[in-house]
Order: structure tokens, then sequence, then C-alpha cells
């Protein structure tokens, strides 16, 4: 099977060296980071530290206020959303546009994002049609072309004009101090090149030594993403910035540190966000992004939820998978997903209330008999079927198994496989 | 030092630490599926740019360089070009070659422009530091943005190089760029692009629609 589409001749020595370089990288995070933070501030760089997403939003509020902003442009950034930095700016006030063409999307839905590459994947061209011409006023919008240049037209002059870029870092470089960006539009290279001011905010979890490993990641991550042997553009930015303008890093930990002291659990900082396990996930590609409790959907996020995900993502989270592996399989940081999902679980049963225990066991207990034989599927089958026929009921059915409004059980099929295939194997269409 | 950095160190520090060597790492290459052969490089560099939709020329000397980049632009009516005049692009004759012969054509210098002006512009002309062959990429590398805008902002970017400036991949072009202070770097491989709706590919979206790549093999003396 080919795990994922690369350039290299051996992918799998290459997702090897990956797994290791990211697995050093964050064993000596913390010798790396200061080493990070006396570079950039020797280059001129403003270094700043938050332990939690309020203190990174009062941050870059902060920041906002002290150069007046307000108008600024935002390029993907998954800590971002992870802080609340629309939000933040809110207050300021400071109007923060989404530049990312789906990213800007979901903006003007007023929705999140539901997946880490591709933020609008949850919608269809006509959707995103209605939004613009709802919310942007476009006239014509049915072509994904025609849309995708009109939101392009109209962000143009917002670029020249804004006062702060924010950014991620896909890594920042211990060796040179330099900021990894990597991106498909130019939206990240327009924002952090024409603003008079650029934030970075960055996961303490992003460093790597030198430009070699950095070179290393990138040969893989957007083979993960999007299936290309590289992203459209990889922008370097020096630590030192330019004369006249303003830089500004903020470390995030906002909870990497529990997860760095949570034992196995650590290797979940090797993952360097290139959205590869939610994309073979099985799970994500029923229920969508949305039906996660938090910023991080998918296989990661799952992982990641008890230690770093709201109240709610930290209890429920981790039942969204079928520990089926195929996010291990593909992982191009080499992290073994599915047994950390496995272990993660472990804290998130410990962090329900008991009733709630008591609900998930005698859950699994009626699942363990509906599929304790033939019989007793069949009737489970018909049960379920019949429930269908009364919304009240299987929505009760759905509440107890800690289902929610949004996320309805599909419909049982009319019949079950067994007997198609008897009647099919009477017929002859079947050989066996 | 802050309070915040303080504690998150803190909080790493006394985080249990497995034994083994976590200091030097030996950084293996692994070889891309390209050999480092010359002709052999180039050619893998050309299916790569087919395959992200960049445009290239290979041209046999400097006078098929400046026909070719002279009948592109002419073609394309383009009637002002963000030029960024270094390296290949600093030698007089290219300069003066192109100017004769697109008289209605200016070629502006992108430092002299404003990035509004640059973005107005119906091109930008570069030369590349190097092509990454391995995946048809395009290294830049400026003292500032403004001069990288020039393959950024306008809707089509043309990039001139020499042949020789073919390397593997982006560790031996890392290789070859020593460290200097405020140098910006880019890789650009194709024009810009989406698949943000229903995963249907656009080419154009914040950077060029179009990107061309003119390849010129007999630097020689000429050059």
């Amino acid at each position: 099977m080919e795990k994922f589409r690369t350039h290299l001749a051996d992918p799998e020595a290459a997702r090897a060296l990956v797994g290791e370089i990211r697995h050093r990288n964050v064993g000596r995070l913390k010798e790396n980071l200061e080493e990070l933070e006396k570079r950039l501030v020797e280059a001129g760089t403003q270094v700043l530290w938050a332990r939690d997403a309020a203190e990174a939003r009062e941050l870059v509020a902060g920041i906002a206020r002290s150069v007046s902003a307000r108008t600024a442009v935002a390029s993907k950034t998954m800590v971002g959303e992870e802080i609340g930095l629309e939000e933040a700016l809110r207050e300021v006030p400071c109007r923060l546009l989404q530049t990312d063409l789906g990213e800007r999307i979901v903006q003007l839905a007023g929705q999140s994002p539901s997946h880490i590459t591709a933020p609008c994947l949850h919608m269809d061209a006509a959707q995103v049609g209605e939004i613009l011409k709802r919310e942007a006023g476009m006239a014509h919008a049915q072509d994904a072309e025609d849309m995708c240049r009109f939101v392009a037209a109209a962000l143009r002059p917002e670029f020249l004009s804004a006062q702060i870029a924010f950014s991620g870092a896909n890594m920042a470089i211990v060796e040179t101090g330099e900021l990894v960006i990597v991106e498909n539009e130019g939206n990240g290279r327009a924002g952090f090149s024409l603003a008079p001011v650029h934030v970075a905010l960055v996961g303490i979890e992003k460093v790597v030594r030198s430009r070699q490993e950095a070179a290393c990641v990138l040969s893989l991550l957007p083979g993960g993403a999007t299936g290309q042997d590289a992203t459209v553009y990889a922008s370097f930015i020096p630590a030192e910035p330019e004369a006249g303008r303003k830089r500004f890093v903020i470390f995030v930990d906002n909870g990497r540190s529990d997860v760095f002291a949570a034992g196995p659990h650590r290797e979940l900082l090797r993952c360097i966000r290139c959205g590869a396990c939610l994309n073979v996930c099985p799970v994500y590609e029923r229920v969508s992004g949305h039906a996660y409790s938090w910023t991080y959907s998918g296989p990661i996020g799952i992982a990641l939820a008890p230690f770093m995900g709201p109240p709610v993502a930290r209890c429920t989270d981790t039942d969204l998978c079928t520990l089926c592996g195929a996010c291990t399989e593909v992982c191009p940081a080499h992290i073994p997903l599915d047994r950390l999902i496995a272990l993660a679980r472990r804290t998130s049963n410990s962090l329900r209330p008991k009733a709630e225990q008591k609900k998930a066991q005698r859950m699994a207990r009626w699942y363990a008999r509906a599929m304790s034989g033939p019989g007793a599927f069949g009737l489970s089958h018909l049960g379920h079927r019949l429930a269908t026929r009364f919304r009240k009921t299987l929505s009760r059915i759905e509440s107890a198994a800690g289902w929610g409004e949004e996320r309805a059980a599909p419909k049982p099929a009319r019949r079950l496989f067994r007997s198609m295939f008897r009647q099919g194997r009477r017929k002859g269409r079947w050989p066996l | 030092m802050s309070k915040a950095r303080d504690e998150i160190l803190e909080r790493l520090s006394s985080a249990f630490r497995p034994e083994g060597d976590l200091g030097e790492m030996r950084v293996v290459r692994v070889e891309p599926a390209a050999g480092a052969d010359g002709d052999a490089m180039l050619m893998v560099a050309l299916r790569q740019f087919d395959e992200n939709k960049t445009g290239y020329h290979v041209l046999g000397d400097r006078n098929a360089l400046l026909d070719s980049l002279a009948n592109n632009i002419y073609s394309r009516q383009m009637r002002r070009v963000a030029c960024d005049f270094r390296g290949l692009l600093a030698e007089p004759w290219l300069l003066k070659g192109l100017t004769s012969k697109l008289p209605s054509t200016e070629l502006l210098d992108v430092t002299t422009l404003e990035f509004a002006e640059i973005a107005s512009c119906d091109a930008g002309l570069t030369a590349a530091d190097a092509i990454i062959a391995t995946t048809g990429t395009i290294a830049l590398s400026a003292p500032d943005s403004r001069r990288l805008a020039a393959s950024l902002l306008p809707r089509t970017h043309l990039c001139v190089a020499s042949v020789d400036r073919i390397v593997p991949d982006l560790a031996a072009w890392n290789n070859e760029h020593v460290r200097i202070p405020g140098l910006h770097r880019v890789l650009v491989t194709g024009p810009s692009r989406s698949a943000d709706i229903e995963k249907r590919l656009v080419l154009g979206v914040h950077g060029p629609w179009k990107v061309s790549v003119f390849l010129v093999q007999s630097a020689g003396e000429d050059l």
C-alpha cells in the first residue's frame, strides 16, 4: 500500500528519520527553547511567553493596542484558533481578517475550521456560494474558481492596509532563529511581507535544531497534508526584523508542557500538524471535524484532548476512534497514535463523572450482548429499525449512548447483509 | 524574564527524562528519487515543473534567453514588469536587450516601488538562487521582503536561471547557503493554488496565477 505520496526514494526511511528528528527535538525542548529565544532576542525579535490561552490573548491584544492597530490579517494558524485570536482582537477593537480561503469562508459563516489543512471541507460549493452571496455580496457564486478569485480580490487591499499580520509557524529553527511557514495560497507571505508588524504564534513544540532537519521535515509535511511533493511556498523568515518593522514571537504552552510531562504521551509533541491522520481516519470521514469538541479534530485531536482540550473534549472525544491504526500507518512523524489514543482513553475515562462512566459501561454491555450471536444481532437490528420510526425513542437511545444532537447516528440498512447474501447465493449472483 | 517563561521552562525541566543520549544527532540525508547527475537533474526538474504547473523554457544561449523572455512579455502584453535586478538579471546585456526589444514595456526596479505598485505590475521578474530538481522548486533569497514581493504580488512570475543552478534537493541548497543575517529565503513550487472548495484545484489565489522558468543552458563566457 502506498501510504502517502512522496518524491523520496524510500518514504519509510524518511518517516523514520523525521520521527527521530522530532523525538530528539522534543526530548531537548527546554534547551532548544532557551537557545532559540536567545538567538531571536539578539537579532531584535521580541519574544513573549504564554502559559495558557487567556495569557496569549492578553499578549496579542496588548501588541495590537501598542501599535494602534485597527485591521489585522491572519494566515492559517491553528494556535490562533486554539487561543481565540479573533475574540482577543475584538476587544481591542481590531478587525481580524482570515486570509486563507477556507478560513475566510468559515469566518464569514461564523463557524470554526473542520480540518487542520482544509478548514471548509465540510461545505459543498453551493453552501460556500450562499455564504459569499449573503456575507460578502458576491453576485454569482457558482464556480469554485470564481469564488476563489472573488475572495482573493476582496482581500488584496486589506493586505496592503493591515497594520498587523498574524501567523503560526510550522517550524522554528534553533541554530538560525528562522521561522518556517509553509502554504499554498500566498496569503501567509503577503501577510508577513506587507504588514509593518508580524506576530508569530508558535507552539512550544515546533522547534527543530537545524536547516537540514527542517529540510527533512519539509520533505514529508506536504505529502502528509495534501499529497504534494512540496507546498507552493515555504518561507524561511530570518530572526532579524527588517528596518522599520517589528516582529513578535509568542511561545504558547497551553497544555503542551502537560503533554510533555505525561509519560508516553510526550510523543504527541512530535506532531507536525500535517493532517495526514485526519485524511485516513474512517471516523473523521463519517462525522467530520465539527463532531469533535475542540480545535483539533481527528486522531491527533483525540490523543491531545485529555491534556490540552476543554473539559468536554477531555471526557468525550476519545470515544471517536475505532483503534483501526490507519493514522499510525501514515503519520510522517512516526507517532504511535493508536496506542496513545488507547492510553488517552484511560485518562479520559477517569475524568468523566461517575454517572457518565456507568452509562458508558451500560452501553458497552448492551453492545456486547447485541454482538454476541447472529440471533441477538438480528434482534438488535430489528429494534434499531423500529426505533428510527419513532424519532424521540431513537434520540433517547442516542443520548444514552452519549451522542449529542449534532451527531445523528446513520439509519440502519433495510436488510441485513447476511439475508442479502443468502438471497444472492440462492439466485446464483454470489459465487460462494 | 517573565514569570510565564520561567514557569514553562521549569515544567519542562522538572518532567521525567528518559535515559539515553538526546544530544547531537546524525542527520542522515534521505536520498531523493533523482540522481545527482546534471542532465538527470534537469530532466527531473522539468518533469516536476510539469507536475506542479510551472511553465518552462530550456534555452541554449543568452540570445535565445533574451528572445524567449521578450516574446513572453510581449505576447502577454505586459506593460509594467517589477524586476529584481540581481544575479542573472544584473547582467547589463539582459536589461539592454530587453529594453530595446520591448520599447513599450516598463522594466521597473522592484526596490524603488511601493507594495501597492508592485501589486499593480503585470509581472514580476526574478533570478533564481537555485532550482531544486526533485520538487521542481524555485529557490529565492533576498535581503528584504520587497524584492521577494516581485515573485508574489503580480499575477505572473517570470524567473530566469542557468542550468548550473539546479541542485538535487533542499538539503543541497542549505549546504550552499551560508548563514547571512536577515536573509529572507523562499521556495516557490508552481503558481499559488487552493483546493479548499470541494477539493477542486484552482490556480491563482493570493500569489501569481502563472509561473514560468527560463532555463539557460550555455552560461559560458557570454554570461
